[in-house]
C-alpha cells in the first residue's frame, strides 16, 4: 500500500513537471503569434501552470511522506517525516526539490497570467526551474547506487528530462489539433502545421534519447531473461517497453503519413484524425511515465528473486545437448536471414509481402527459439541466498553423502545401489553438463524431484539452507572434473573456474576472508601437511617472499580443505570412482585478484619440483592482466 | 543549459552510492564459525545508510533475542555499521536480523548466522 502511494505520487510529479516543462517548449518550437485564436490557444495552456506546479509540489510532499512511512512501516506522522527529511540524504534532496517547487508556484502563477503573444520569460523560468526539480530525482534514485553511479544518474536524467520534453509538448499539441480542427476560417491551421512539424523534427532526437539511455538504464538493473520476466521490475520493464513501442508507433505513424497531410488544402477531417491518434499516444505516453514511477520504487531485478513461469528457457550452452537443437538454431537464423533479404529487396511495399516478411520472420524466430530452449522450473533462475562458501560446501558434501549416494553412488557418479533398479539412470555429478543447470534448476530438483523422473523431492528432509548448500557442493564437485586442466602455468586471459569463498587466521592473529582480497592483490592458497618437513619447508620459504601483489594465505579450518580438494582432480588421477573425497596431501592454488582459480601446483605430481609455479612471472602476469570476466558471484545464479 | 545545471546538482550532491545498500562484509561472517564471543557486530555496506533509522539485532538459536547496544557508523568507515555486543555470548548458534535505510530511501531487511564454539556439525 505503501509503495502504491509512492508511485503515485513519483507519477503525479512526473506528469506535472512534464507539463511544467513539456509546454513551454512546445511553445518556444511553435513561435509567436498575434492571431486571437493562437493566443487564445496559448493561454488556455498556461491556465494550467498553477495546477501543475502546485500539483507538482504536493506529489512531492506524498512522495517524502511515503518514503517516511515506508521506515516506519506505517503511517508516518509528521515528526517522523521531519526528522527523516531533515537527517537523511534523500531527504535532504526531497527537500531541496520542495523548496525549488515551491518557488515554482509564484511563477506558474505569473505565467498564467501574463499570456500574450509569445512566450514570456518567466514561462521559460518556470521550465527551467522545472527541469531542475524532475533531473533532480534519479539523485536520490536507484542509479546512483551502482558502481557506474556518475555515468547512470546522468543517462537516468537525460532519459527523464528527454521523456518530460517530449510527453509534456502532447497536451499543446492535442490542443493545438483540436483547435485547427474548428478552425473554419483557416487562421490557425497554418500556424498549427508549423509548430507540429517543428515540434516532431525536436521529439525525434527526444525518442532516441529516451530509447538509448533507457536501454541503457535497464541493462544495469536486470542480468538475465529470469530478471527480466521472474520480477516485478522485469515486468514492468517490459510493459513499459511495450507501450512505448506503441507510442513510437503511433508517433512514425503521426510524422510520417499525417503531418504531410497537413500541407494539403484545408481539411478539417486530417486535425480531427491527428487529434484521434495523439490522444492515443499520450495515453500510452501517461502509462510510460506511470510504468517509470513504478520501477524507481521498485527493487532492481538484480537486487530481487525471479520466479520463472514459463516451461522452458533460453540457453545457447544448455540446449547444445538436445538433440537437434543447433539445426533448429540455423534453420531459424536462415529464415530470419530470407525475412530480412526480402524487405531488403523492397518487397516489403505490398501488404502481402509485408504479412509474408512478418510470417517468415515470426517462423525464424520461433524455430530459433524452440532450439535454444530448455526445461525450466520456477526456481530456475533463484540467486542462492547462501553464500559460495567452503563451510557451506562442506555441509552439502555431508547432505550428499547422507541423502544422495544409494542412486548416485558414493563417488556421485550415477553408479549407487539402488541405480539398476531405477527406470531412468540417476545423473552422474561429474558430467559437464552439470555446470550448465542453474543453481536454481538444481535446488528445484532437490526440493521437488525430477520431474518424469524416478529421484524424490527432498523438501521436507533438508531444509532451506542444507538444499542450497548442497547445490554449493554440486557446484564444487562438477568443476572439479573440468578443473582437471589446471596446471601450475596460469593461462593468460583465461579465468573461469571461480574459488570457493572461506574464513581464515591471519598472521597476526585475526580473522580474514578470501574475497577481503579481491581488486587489492593474488592469492596463493596453500594446504599444508602437519609434520611433515617439506610440506612446512615449503611454507617457510612462501612465507620469506615479500610480494606485495600476492598474498600467502594458509587455512587451516577443514572444511576448507573439503572444498578445495575437489579441485585436485588431475588428468592423470580422476581420483577413486566410489569415494567424493581425495586422498591428497599439500596443494597450492593461485588465485587472481578477480576470485579465479588461475593455477595449481600439487607436489605429489611433481616430486622433484621441476614442474613448480613459476611464480614471479605468473604474479606478474596476473598483475598485468586486465579484468577480463566479473568476479565471480558470491552467491552461484 | 539545463545540463549544466543538473552538473551542478550532482557535482553539489555527490555522486556516491545512493540506492539498494547491500551487504559486502560483516565480522563475524556469513556462517563464520568463531572460537570466542565478538565485542560487536561490524556490518559493511555497498554505500552510506542511514544509521539513524536502522536497527541490528541477534537471537540465539532459540530465537530467544540477544542484547545489543545502538548501531553507530564505525569511526573509520562511512560506509559500516558497528554494533556492540553488550555481554559476552555463549557458544551456540546466533542469527543477525539488520534492517537498514538506504540513501535512496528503500529500506533493506537481511539476516545472516555465525556460530561460537564449535563448528556447526563436525566433518566426518
Amino acid at each position: 500500500m505503501i509503495e502504491a502511494y509512492a508511485a503515485g505520487a513519483r507519477a503525479l510529479a512526473a506528469l506535472c513537471g512534464a507539463y511544467l516543462i513539456g509546454t513551454p517548449l512546445f511553445l518556444l518550437r511553435a513561435g509567436a503569434s498575434d492571431d486571437p485564436a493562437v493566443r487564445a490557444w496559448r493561454a488556455r495552456l498556461l491556465r494550467f501552470f498553477p495546477i501543475a506546479a502546485l500539483g507538482l509540489l504536493f506529489a512531492l510532499l506524498g512522495l517524502l511522506h511515503a518514503q517516511a512511512s515506508g521506515v516506519a512501516a506505517a503511517v508516518a506522522d509528521l515528526a517522523l517525516t521531519r526528522d527523516i527529511a531533515s537527517s537523511t540524504a534523500f531527504g535532504r534532496i526531497a527537500l531541496v526539490r520542495l523548496g525549488l517547487a515551491l518557488l515554482l508556484v509564484p511563477l506558474a502563477i505569473g505565467c498564467a497570467v501574463r499570456a500574450g503573444d509569445r512566450i514570456s520569460i518567466a514561462a521559460v523560468a518556470a521550465m527551467l526551474l522545472a527541469a531542475v526539480v524532475v533531473g533532480a530525482g534519479p539523485l536520490s534514485g536507484h542509479a546512483a547506487g551502482t558502481d557506474v553511479a556518475t555515468v547512470l544518474v546522468t543517462l537516468h536524467v537525460v532519459h527523464v528530462l528527454a521523456l518530460a520534453c517530449w510527453i509534456g509538448g502532447l497536451p499543446a499539441w492535442i490542443t493545438l489539433a483540436r483547435a485547427a480542427q474548428h478552425d473554419h476560417d483557416g487562421s490557425i491551421r497554418a500556424f498549427a502545421a508549423v509548430a507540429m512539424t517543428r515540434f516532431s523534427r525536436f521529439a525525434l532526437p527526444c525518442m532516441a534519447v529516451i530509447v538509448v539511455a533507457g536501454s541503457l538504464i535497464a541493462l544495469e538493473f536486470v542480468d538475465d531473461q529470469g530478471d527480466l520476466l521472474g520480477t516485478r521490475y522485469g515486468r514492468l520493464l517490459c510493459l513499459k517497453i511495450l507501450a512505448l513501442l506503441a507510442v513510437l508507433a503511433i508517433a512514425h505513424r503521426l510524422r510520417t503519413r499525417w503531418l504531410p497531410r497537413l500541407d494539403e488544402p484545408a481539411d478539417l477531417d486530417v486535425h480531427a484524425d491527428g487529434v484521434r491518434r495523439t490522444q492515443r499516444e499520450a495515453l500510452f505516453a501517461v502509462v510510460v511515465l506511470a510504468l517509470g514511477a513504478g520501477l524507481a520504487q521498485t527493487t532492481p531485478a538484480i537486487h530481487d528473486q525471479p520466479h520463472w513461469w514459463l516451461p522452458w528457457r533460453l540457453s545457447f550452452d544448455a540446449s547444445a545437448e538436445v538433440p537437434g537443437s543447433r539445426i533448429a538454431v540455423l534453420v531459424g537464423a536462415g529464415l530470419l536471414i530470407a525475412a530480412a533479404w526480402w524487405a531488403a529487396l523492397g518487397a516489403r511495399s505490398g501488404r502481402g509481402a509485408r504479412r509474408g516478411i512478418g510470417v517468415l520472420g515470426l517462423a525464424g524466430l520461433g524455430t530459433a527459439a524452440w532450439g535454444l530452449s530448455v526445461p525450466a522450473y520456477p526456481d530456475t533462475f533463484l540467486r542462492s541466498p547462501v553464500p559460495y562458501l567452503t563451510l557451506s560446501i562442506d555441509q552439502g558434501r555431508r547432505a550428499f553423502a547422507q541423502n544422495c549416494v544409494a542412486c548416485h553412488g558414493t563417488g556421485g557418479l550415477g553408479d549407487g545401489v539402488l541405480a539398476s533398479t531405477l527406470r531412468r539412470p540417476p545423473a552422474d555429478m561429474s558430467a559437464p553438463h552439470t555446470a550448465l543447470h542453474t543453481a536454481g534448476d538444481m535446488y528445484w530438483w532437490i526440493t521437488h524431484g525430477m520431474p518424469e523422473g524416478p529421484m524424490p523431492g527432498f523438501g521436507s528432509v533438508l531444509d532451506d539452507e542444507q538444499r542450497w548448500d548442497t547445490v554449493n557442493f554440486l557446484r564444487v564437485f562438477s568443476q572439479g572434473f573440468q578443473a582437471r586442466v589446471l596446471s601450475p602455468r596460469i593461462v593468460p586471459r583465461g579465468p573461469w573456474l571461480g574459488a570457493p569463498d572461506f574464513y581464515y587466521a591471519t598472521a597476526d592473529g585475526g580473522r580474514a576472508q578470501l574475497k577481503d582480497l579481491r581488486a587489492v592483490r593474488a592469492a596463493l592458497i596453500v594446504f599444508t601437511v602437519a609434520g611433515d618437513p617439506r610440506s612446512l619447508a615449503r611454507l617457510g620459504a612462501l612465507r620469506s617472499r615479500a610480494d606485495p601483489r600476492l598474498a600467502i594465505v594458509e587455512p587451516t579450518s577443514p572444511d576448507v580443505w573439503q572444498a578445495y580438494q575437489f579441485l585436485t582432480r588431475t588428468l592423470a588421477d580422476r581420483g577413486a570412482p566410489d569415494r567424493l573425497d581425495l586422498p591428497r596431501r599439500h596443494a597450492e592454488f593461485l588465485v587472481d585478484r578477480f576470485g579465479y582459480v588461475r593455477a595449481r601446483w600439487l607436489p605429489e605430481d611433481d616430486p622433484t619440483h621441476a614442474n613448480d609455479f613459476d611464480l614471479d612471472a605468473a604474479v606478474s602476469a596476473l598483475a598485468e592482466e586486465p579484468e577480463i570476466l566479473p568476479p565471480p558471484d558470491l552467491h552461484l545464479h | 543549459m539545463i545540463r549544466l545545471l543538473f552538473a551542478a546538482l550532482l557535482i553539489a550532491f555527490g555522486t556516491g552510492a545512493w540506492a539498494h545498500a547491500a551487504l559486502t562484509k560483516s565480522i563475524p561472517g556469513n556462517r563464520e564459525v568463531l572460537a570466542a564471543s565478538p565485542a560487536s557486530i561490524h556490518l559493511k555496506f555497498n554505500e552510506k545508510v542511514e544509521a539513524k533509522f536502522s536497527k541490528v539485532s541477534l537471537e540465539d538459536a532459540h530465537g530467544k533475542p540477544v542484547t545489543l547496544g545502538t548501531p553507530a557508523v564505525a569511526a573509520d568507515d562511512p560506509y559500516a555499521l558497528q554494533t556492540p555486543v553488550t555481554g559476552p555470548l555463549a557458544a551456540g548458534r546466533y542469527t543477525v536480523r539488520y534492517r537498514v535505510l538506504s540513501q535512496d530511501g528503500h529500506v533493506i531487511e537481511r539476516s545472516f548466522v555465525f556460530t561460537i564454539g564449535t563448528p556447526e556439525t563436525p566433518t566426518p
